[in-house]
């Protein structure tokens, strides 16, 4: 997030707008500190039903996608993108200075996978169930990862819901995370 | 699903401020979404 935050000021200047979109059904109470805690500046956006899941093809973050000025989509890279790192840093950078997209197109896409159409209408639910309190968003999130199990971005936000002692209470706890996966565990 | 090639037509999320916001607004500038999440 720094290292994207650093290159949207570079962006501006050639009239070239940067953004974040969070992938978070919880809504800006869960996005908002994490802005705050990394100063993040850039505009951010959230995506509380996976709408751009749906539309792009990815169960995963990151991503990055490009679009020219009239829309059209010229780059997507479905996860292996990472703005820390600085080769892809620099070809984020290259194209924002040049418009050449050669350097990004070298970077190894995962391949799209969209999520079932339905899983929009469901989230929403969900959304509803969050701002009424009736209901049971975590069994709606369970149902979606048996649903999906290949779907981390269901399947994260069901353990954050679940644990948010280890998603919101500072760092991130991976090695949580990562047993989970290694046992199999919902 | 959009690819490559394709325009975006419509893309309803919210801001920080839970107000509701169409991506396409950002036509007529070059445009990069970075996905990622506080999870």
């Amino acid at each position: 997030m720094p290292g994207w935050q650093s290159l949207a000021q570079k962006a501006a200047e050639k009239n070239i707008e940067l953004i974040n979109v969070s992938l978070d059904f919880q809504g800006p109470e869960k996005v908002i500190p994490y802005l705050d805690e990394y100063g993040v500046k850039i505009k951010t956006f959230i995506d509380v039903d996976n709408s751009s899941g749906l539309l792009f093809g990815f169960k995963v973050v990151p991503n990055l996608l490009i679009f020219d000025e009239d829309l059209t989509l010229k780059f997507k890279c479905i996860a292996n993108i990472n703005i820390l790192k600085n080769e892809h840093k620099l070809s984020v950078e290259n194209w924002i200075d040049t418009g050449d997209l050669e350097s990004l197109n070298n970077i190894n896409s995962k391949p799209a996978n969209i999520p079932a159409i339905e899983s929009v209408n469901v989230l929403r639910e969900g959304n509803k169930i969050l701002e009424t309190g009736q209901g049971d968003a975590k069994q709606l999130l369970k149902n979606m990862v048996t649903d999906d199990p290949e779907n981390f971005i269901f399947r994260k936000q069901y353990w954050a819901i679940n644990n948010p002692e280890k998603f919101y209470s500072g760092k991130i706890d991976t090695d949580w995370q990562r047993k989970k996966l290694e046992n199999n565990e919902d | 699903m959009l690819d490559t090639g394709h325009k975006l037509e419509k893309l309803e999320l919210i801001d920080i401020n839970g107000q509701s916001f169409d991506i396409a607004n950002y036509k007529g500038k070059k445009l990069a979404i970075y996905f990622w999440a506080s999870w």
